[in-house]
């Protein structure tokens, strides 16, 4: 059996999870959703939904992870085993929680092709050559998304098939601050364009009015889950190959504010582009657009019109294309980490994850509509994921949970009460407001008319039946998978400890 | 841009990125501190 590797320092810990969390969610959502609920009010919540939501799951994740050293596929159900064996009755939790994240990576692996494609036609000027919506319509009805989702897929795969310090550390070495240093580059770029005041105003100008709505309160906090994604099992699965010692709560607040200061580079680059280009009216119509809308057609548009803006533009999709591959690299490690636990090696595993992601992620790369609809189903699964995290690690008995996985390390940053409670009371009713107001949106806005059906793109009927297929297939499985899980722990165990 | 855009906006990024930096540099210096400590550990238990 083969022993597992772990990240060789704190620094490579951080740039992973950094790596994990700033994705298309901080280029492409933060800055839309904060133009469509008010700018510096939206900003407010959704700080708050990072201490109040993200942070703590993070931290149980993390730990976890750590406490285990077993996957999503074991994790959950060896927290609450008896004397060192997996409950099945547990265990089905963090399936649920790897399949939601599994089906993103289907879809998401086509996501990264598109930044691909979009950074490789900048850099030449093609994109710019023709209208931007025609571009767009003409590159997703043709065959080449498949040829950059088979590249996103291999490259990833690549990665992680050469392992955690030769594969994944090296590749986020350079990633990660090059990522950092394009969102850098492209706010500066964007403030230093006339006009850019107004978008920065609108960014940062709080409208405390706008802090009695709900709707600004429940936006927040789905930001920041979908952007941070506590829940998704990632974390979990990169505590997995943190060493004993790791400062696990200081790095989940560096994660967490990590991410956040990448979205707000982001809001800087594109709001004050839109408001320096556009009349104000028109911007917020613009940033209201579908996150593929605002990205792929309206971002070309106004680099378009901008001095060097083909440099900038490339600047611009060069950091999107880090942001989706170093996230779409962790879950191609999730789903090896499950293959991995259930006994097969790494390497045939990585094997089996990227022929599955490839196949399995054809429909999204050759019908946007069903992307769309995968992106709508798995996304607020991660919601339900973030909770039956908290309520997993509540039932075992949180300050137990605290001790035992947490708080182990003498001179390691603690939690405390405040996690106890966040954990406790509040995560479960944030889920449920939150879940409840996304079905009453779908119900009321999104799709009025079909929200029962659930062949629709965005109903609440393909979510429910989508899920429940899902959760009939863990059912059927879960026994098999927790007495594989635990043959290969034990098999692990008895060939030695951890390096 | 209005002053009152201004203090919001450092605030903002005091809290965020001022809080990132912060949390990078802290544990940073422990790092450092704990390489020193685990290196002072070693060299007693040689003597």
């Amino acid at each position: 059996m083969e022993d597992r590797e772990t990240f060789s320092s704190w620094k490579t810990v951080l740039l992973a999870a950094l790596a994990v969390d700033v994705g298309s969610g901080n280029i492409w959502r933060f800055p839309r959703m904060a133009a469509a609920n008010g700018g510096g009010a939206f900003i407010v919540t959704w700080l708050c939904a990072l201490f109040l939501w993200s942070i703590p799951i993070i931290i149980i994740e993390y730990g976890l992870g750590r406490g285990t050293r077993l996957g999503i596929a074991g994790a959950f159900g060896r927290l609450h085993g008896k004397g060192g064996s997996i409950n099945p009755r547990y265990n089905w939790v963090g399936l649920f929680i790897g399949s939601c994240t599994v089906f993103i990576m289907f879809y998401y692996s086509v996501i990264c092709g598109w930044s691909f494609k979009y950074f490789l036609s900048s850099f030449s000027g093609s994109l710019y050559a023709t209208d931007s919506q025609l571009f767009w319509d003409a590159f997703t009805s043709g065959y080449e998304p498949v040829v950059y989702h088979f590249a996103a897929v291999l490259m990833s795969c690549l990665v992680v098939w050469f392992g955690i310090q030769k594969g994944i550390e090296r590749v986020n070495r350079v990633m990660v601050p090059g990522l950092f240093l394009l969102l850098v580059v492209s706010a500066v770029n964007a403030i230093g364009l006339e006009g850019s005041g107004k978008g920065l105003e609108f960014l940062f100008n709080p409208d405390w009015g706008s802090l009695l709505k709900y709707q600004v309160w429940l936006q927040g906090l789905s930001q920041s889950a979908w952007s941070i994604g506590p829940g998704w099992g990632l974390i979990l699965t990169m505590g997995v190959y943190v060493k004993k010692r790791e400062d696990i709560v200081l790095n989940s607040f560096m994660t967490g504010l990590g991410n956040n200061s990448a979205s707000l580079l982001a809001g800087i680059a594109v709001l004050c582009t839109l408001f320096s280009l556009l009349p104000e009216g028109e911007a917020l119509n613009v940033a209201s657009q579908g996150n593929f809308g605002l990205t792929f057609v309206w971002i070309p548009k106004l680099f378009m019109e901008m001095r060097a803006g083909s440099i900038f533009g490339t600047v611009f999709f060069l950091g999107l294309s880090f942001a989706t591959l170093s996230s779409l690299i962790i879950m191609i490690l999730l789903a090896a980490n499950v293959l991995e636990d259930l006994g097969l090696k790494r390497k045939k595993g990585v094997v089996i994850v990227g022929i599955a992601t490839f196949v399995v992620g054809l429909p999204s790369a050759v019908s946007v509509p069903f992307l769309e609809n995968q992106d709508w189903v798995w996304g607020l699964g991660l919601l339900i994921g973030g909770v039956l995290t908290a309520v997993s690690a509540a039932k075992y008995g949180i300050r137990n949970f605290q001790k035992e996985f947490i708080n182990t390390v003498a001179g390691n940053v603690r939690v405390g009460k405040w996690h106890e409670v966040v954990v406790r009371y509040l995560i479960p009713i944030e889920f449920f407001v939150l879940i409840v107001w996304w079905f009453y949106q779908s119900v009321t806005a999104y799709d009025p008319d079909g929200w029962y059906n659930p062949l629709r793109v965005y109903s609440v009927a393909t979510c429910l039946v989508q899920w429940a297929l899902v959760l009939f297939v863990i059912f059927l499985s879960v026994k098999w998978i927790s007495a594989k899980v635990l043959n290969t722990m034990n098999a692990r165990n008895s060939s030695g400890g951890e390096k | 841009m209005s002053t009152e855009t201004i203090v919001s906006m450092s605030v903002i990024l005091c809290i965020v990125w001022g809080g990132f930096l912060s949390t990078v540099v802290y544990a940073w210096i422990k790092h450092g501190r704990n390489m020193k400590r685990d290196k002072t550990g070693k060299q007693e238990e040689v003597n």
